[in-house]
């Protein structure tokens, strides 16, 4: 044992303390510190920008379901619209946006305060065309609706306003004197209103009022004496007493009805009546359509609202109406959704890539099943894609889709299907002209298709690279889901440059990338780490050198340029990464040459975890009385007493038997349970030990697993002690060392200890069987004895309670 | 003259009934309770019919959710239950007068987020909010002429309306307990507490009860003891449903029988079990969503699953399932307490808690019907 309070006890703390190392760790977390996650659904890779359907659906976009901001881009559609009709009806002297500035941009408050003798207008409200005119006394009916329009609005939102405790809605109108004496005076002035624009005005303030009295027979009353016949006119009121209309009705299917036409027609209302059109009202739904444009805007609503396939849904949309205005949304969102299944998982490990424990597996679903399924599942997807495409080219008769857009699809499609040919055909019919959005759409899938080529380092593919990433990164105008596709592109080269065997390139584009959410940026990181962890485990020697050497090169390539603008760890931890991978193997000649290179400050002063190496790691604690010396002043001086002692292993054997004791204690130090693990690994934490789980930073390679966590190299070395013609003291120590790594494999293997106090202790003794031996042989020893002193626990068990010996 | 007579009798004996209500406060007996958690309070004739079969005497209707509100900086009550302007359904029935005239306890819930607890917010104005919005629901209620306040359909036909205001006062001080749920933790114990405290404070004549996750009857060392007159230990919901490795999210015996080990809990307390169920729905092991009230025997007779092993089944085509795209090979486990689970746990929790309500949750003739639920009281009283 290893502590001066060890035995048991110290084996537990062992666990406590990798506990508290986690949580230490997971708290120092830089990268997801703010606490964004994405899980699974809540984040899908879209290669084809959805912003291609239009600013205004961008809460409809597939890949905005959780990710997009939903900030209503449409907002002020309709009220614009309200504002246009209002400046016609005042004649041409009255700009559209100063009827804004007043309707919507002024507060009730102002607008009086302006119309008081001794009231100053704002500066907005002097130059403001609109407010002139109503001043004037032929428009005195004008400005008395606009002024009764705003005390409504002032009252139905005055109670969310002040606190949203209070009742409001029904009983607010219901109770509230001023809010009946506006319904008094809104029924007055509609049956004195001789102005057919101010009347349809009052009519629609006396329309939303029944609504939100819930008094359907004078909704119904308004609405046929005003709006019914009003559907032909095009006017703003008469689609927004039409989407009122539909929360008045009592028919499911005709409410649906009328979201669908409210969705069309309302943009700024769209995100209610998506949320209120029920698709399985659908059938029904159709039976009140009177015209193919509405039928279409019924099966537009059921397609948007379809999380699955929906490109059946989307041909009957087409064959109803060919050109209706939600065909490309549909079309972008149906090719968003196979990117998501195609893409998500391996881009970002999100998804599939869990792996449960294999209890699990073997009752429910072994991976070899999920793989099945995935690949079976990928097969419908590609064909799928086939589908889409066949049907976007099938647009072309009708003109459906604008044809660059068309052409832009086609050409994503097939670099999807990885048909370069076709892509770059269907691409060649793209006008230079083309809006922005298609241009950098287009520059981002020329980058793509590169992917496909099979020598990604070609000087002229590297070129091309280059340019496009950089020159589609300087388009990019700071939405924050632009640039993470960026990064998903960035990702997706750095595995194509893994697949081909190119790590260091795959390093540099995997740093580009680092913002990019993913599962293996959600496990253990540091700030310090995450910038070399790529190479960790994947990397050797060489590509650290390769990777050195390219950052020392002096005469760069633009390409090369481009790859080193990634975040890159400091020199001295490549350095020491490469040391660490030379000593993990046991190449502690070649550890040595590159921990040399490092200033022995950096350890002391810019090594992140200078915390964890500060112990000495030939001390074995259970077996040796304080003081403690502390680590080595470098790596670099640690690994020269290594090379030192393995170079007198060749001494006689009573000799070399005290040097492999001194080497097993130093591998034990080295292993998952020492004073030293960080000379093997950069992070630590209680699952470890669990098969199912295998953080980052440990390796997965199982001879490096033995020797780090099932202390294999220690355990090797006291065996030879054992085995050799040498002195008891020593055997005894290597004796009691062996059974110590057997109690912390035995503690380590058991995920769920007792946590009863009697079957714990009974738990505890059975393994503390494993010192007999140990006992048996060296209870005469002094190491014995010493063993005793520093733990009670193992003393107690051999009933030496009072830690002598008897 | 009569309506006078009509309106004195009626309040002498709603005095009464008070009066027997709050002598009972400091030891209320054991009863059969019901949550009542959907949106809307609407009991039809065939509810009261089942209430009336049920012998049931306590019902626990959650009034309005609290979140916090980024846009107000402050609490806000969400998803307030909604009282139907004509709920006469069923008032005319037998049943419906029958039970009425008994009268059920009502005991209002309110669930907090526990993040309301992590901003800071003063415990005295919260618990002011809480209940004046409360006693304003339930005025609502008694407004509505509801049969669940023990109205009759025409209590008020006779009552002069000056009279009236009087009348509604005195039953909406039937109202002398409310139930608040929060699954807080360490880090919001001490503002939850400080906002149970202020609550005892404003209405001390009022029982104020809280819910009690199982982890917390277990870790009550570090998620402390709330300072309520009484609590509800809620027996589900014992493992995370997200996780695939889960053999039953919502109950699973083992674990229940794990925390009840060596547990003095120092509050009065009173069970709620499950008669919900919901389908975790899995892609690879991943989680990918839950679906609402499922049944066993309709899983297994849908053509577009395959049982698996246990309560899991596979999907055998790609579909859209409640909602949800799920693929070819996805899996559904189900979650629920079956019938048996649900007696064993009654009569362990009637033995281990003596003293205690057996309280379901949540309203649903069909499962009510479905698991017995009478002979799950009958189980739960009689192992004392």
């Amino acid at each position: 044992m290893k502590s001066a309070s060890s035995g048991t006890a110290s084996s537990l703390a062992v666990k406590a303390l990798a506990i508290a190392c986690l949580c230490l760790w997971w708290a120092a977390q830089p990268l997801v510190a703010c606490g964004i996650y994405y899980h699974g659904e809540e984040y899908r890779v879209s290669l084809l920008s959805p912003w291609l359907a239009g600013e205004e659906y961008a809460p409809f976009f597939y890949s905005a379901y959780q990710f997009y901001p939903v900030n209503a881009p449409s907002s002020g559609h309709d009220r614009r619209r309200n504002c246009t009709e209002w400046a016609a009806y005042m004649g041409e002297q009255v700009d559209p946006a100063h009827v804004q500035a007043v309707l919507y941009g002024s507060s009730l408050d102002e607008l009086q305060n302006a119309l008081s003798e001794d009231g100053c207008e704002g500066a907005a409200l002097a130059t403001n065309g609109f407010w002139k005119a109503l001043r004037q006394p032929k428009y005195e009916a004008v400005r008395d609706y606009v002024l009764f329009a705003k005390q409504y609005e002032r009252y139905a939102t005055h109670a969310m306003a002040v606190d949203p405790w209070e009742s409001y809605s029904y009983d607010y109108i219901d109770f509230n004197e001023p809010m009946n004496e506006l319904q008094q005076l809104a029924k007055q002035r509609l049956s004195s209103a001789q102005d057919p624009f101010l009347r349809q005005r009052y009519a629609y303030q006396n329309l939303v009022m029944a609504r939100y009295q819930g008094d359907k027979a004078r909704f119904k009353s308004l609405w046929d004496q005003y709006f019914a016949a009003e559907a032909e006119r095009g006017s703003v009121l008469y689609d927004w007493a039409l989407h009122h209309k539909a929360a008045m009705v009592s028919n499911e299917a005709e409410r649906s009805y009328l979201y669908a036409l409210s969705f069309m027609r309302c943009p700024e209302k769209r995100l209610y009546s998506f949320d209120q059109f029920q698709v399985k009202q659908a059938n029904r739904t159709m039976g009140l359509a009177k015209t193919p444009e509405e039928k279409a805007h019924i099966l537009a609503m059921v397609a948007l609202k379809n999380p699955g396939r929906a490109l059946e849904d989307i041909r009957r949309v087409y064959s109803t109406y060919p050109k209706h205005p939600l065909l490309r949304l549909l079309i972008i969102r149906e090719i968003n959704k196979v990117e998501d299944w195609l893409l998500t998982t391996p881009v970002t490990g999100f998804g599939p890539a869990f792996h449960p424990v294999r209890e699990l597996q073997e009752v429910y679903s072994p991976d070899d099943e999920w793989r099945q399924f995935r690949d079976l599942n990928q097969r419908k997807d590609e064909a799928y894609l086939a589908e889409i495409q066949s049907f976007v080219q099938q647009t072309q008769s009708t003109g459906s889709l604008p044809a660059d857009i068309r052409q832009l699809l086609l050409g994503h499609l097939s670099m999807l299907r990885k048909d370069t040919p076709a892509a770059q055909a269907a691409w060649q019919n793209i006008p230079a002209r083309s809006s922005k959005a298609i241009l950098t759409q287009l520059n981002k899938d020329r980058l793509l298709l590169l992917l496909n080529e099979k020598d990604l380092s070609q000087p002229r593919i590297q070129q091309q690279m280059q340019s496009l990433l950089q020159s589609w990164k300087a388009s990019l105008e700071g939405r924050e889901e632009d640039m993470r596709d960026w990064l998903v592109v960035c990702k997706m080269i750095s595995q194509q440059y893994e697949q081909q065997n190119r790590l260091v390139e795959a390093f540099l584009l995997n740093n580009h990338a680092l913002e990019l959410p993913s599962l293996e940026s959600y496990s253990y990181n540091t700030a310090f780490y995450t910038l070399f962890s790529y190479l960790d485990w994947r990397a050797d020697e060489q590509t650290i050198d390769q990777i050195l050497a390219l950052i020392d090169k002096p005469r760069k390539t633009a390409w090369e340029s481009f790859l080193l603008q990634a975040p890159l760890p400091p020199r001295e931890a490549l350095l020491d990464l490469r040391g660490t991978i030379s000593f993990r193997q046991g190449k502690l000649d070649e550890a040595l040459l590159a921990f040399e290179q490092i200033d022995p400050s950096f350890w002391r002063e810019r090594y992140e975890y200078s915390t964890y190496l500060n112990n000495d790691p030939f001390v074995a604690r259970a077996l040796t009385r304080p003081p403690f010396k502390p680590f080595p002043e470098s790596k670099a001086a640690l690994l020269r007493q290594l090379i030192s002692l393995e170079k007198q292993l060749a001494a006689p054997a009573a000799q070399a038997a005290a040097i492999k004791l001194q080497l097993g204690i130093a591998w034990l130090n080295f292993s998952r349970y020492g004073n030293s693990w960080m000379m093997f690994v950069y992070g630590q934490g209680a699952i470890d030990n669990d098969p199912d789980f295998r953080p980052k930073y440990l390796p997965s390679d199982e001879k490096l697993r033995d020797i780090y966590l099932r202390m294999t190299k220690a355990e090797g070395f006291f065996e030879q002690v054992l085995a050799a013609d040498a002195d008891v003291e020593l055997k005894s120590k290597a004796s009691y060392l062996l059974a110590h790594i057997q109690e912390l494999r035995r503690l380590s293997a058991d995920d769920n200890p007792p946590w009863e106090e009697e079957a714990r202790k009974a738990y505890l003794l059975q393994i503390l069987q494993v010192y007999e031996p140990w006992q048996k042989s060296y209870q005469k020893t002094q190491t014995f004895q010493t063993v005793m002193l520093s733990c009670p626990e193992l003393a107690q068990y051999f009933g030496l309670a009072s830690g002598k010996k008897e | 003259m009569i309506r006078y007579l009509v309106f004195w009798a009626l309040l002498g004996l709603l005095f009464a009934a008070g009066w027997m209500c709050s002598a009972s406060n400091h030891g209320p007996a054991p009863g059969k309770g019901f949550y009542y958690w959907k949106t809307s309070l609407e009991f039809t004739n065939e509810d009261w019919q089942l209430v009336d079969s049920l012998g049931m005497d306590k019902l626990y209707i959650r009034y309005f959710d609290v979140d916090w509100s980024e846009v107000h900086q402050m609490p806000v009550p969400i998803g307030e239950i909604q009282l139907p302007w004509s709920n006469k359904a069923g008032l005319e029935s037998e049943s419906a007068n029958k039970v009425g005239a008994k009268k059920l306890e009502l005991c209002p819930v309110v669930y907090i987020t526990n993040r309301v607890f992590l901003h800071d917010y003063h415990p005295d104005s919260l618990a002011m909010r809480i209940s004046r919005k409360v006693l304003s629901q339930t005025e609502g209620m008694v407004q509505n002429q509801s049969a669940i306040m023990g109205l009759s359909p025409h209590a008020f036909d006779e009552i002069p309306w000056e009279q009236y205001d009087s009348l509604a006062t005195v039953y909406v001080k039937q109202i002398n307990r409310i139930q608040i749920d929060c699954d807080w933790t360490p880090k919001t114990k001490e503002a939850y507490f400080a906002f149970l405290q202020a609550m005892k404070r404003l209405h001390p004549d009022w029982e104020i009860q809280c819910t009690i996750r199982m982890h917390q009857y277990r870790d009550l060392q570090s998620t402390g003891v709330p300072p309520a007159d009484r609590g509800v230990l809620m027996c589900y919901n014992l493992a995370p449903p997200d996780n695939y490795q889960t053999s039953d999210a919502i109950f699973d015996e083992d674990l229940f029988r794990g925390y009840f080990k060596n547990i003095d809990y120092p509050l009065a307390l009173d069970v709620a079990l499950p008669l919900f169920s919901w389908g975790a729905l899995f892609h690879e092991g991943q989680f990918k969503g839950l679906a609402r009230d499922l049944d066993l025997d309709e899983l297994k007779a849908d053509p577009n699953l395959s049982p698996l092993k246990d309560n899991r089944f596979r999907f055998l085509q790609d579909t859209v399932y409640t909602g949800i795209f799920v693929r070819e090979g996805d899996e559904l486990r189900l979650d629920q307490a079956s019938p048996s689970e649900l007696d064993q746990a009654a009569r362990l929790l009637g033995q281990q808690l003596p003293g205690s309500s057996l309280v379901f949750f949540d309203w649903n003739p069909k499962k009510i019907k479905k698991h017995e639920v009478s002979k799950l009281w009958n189980s739960f009283f009689s192992g004392r």
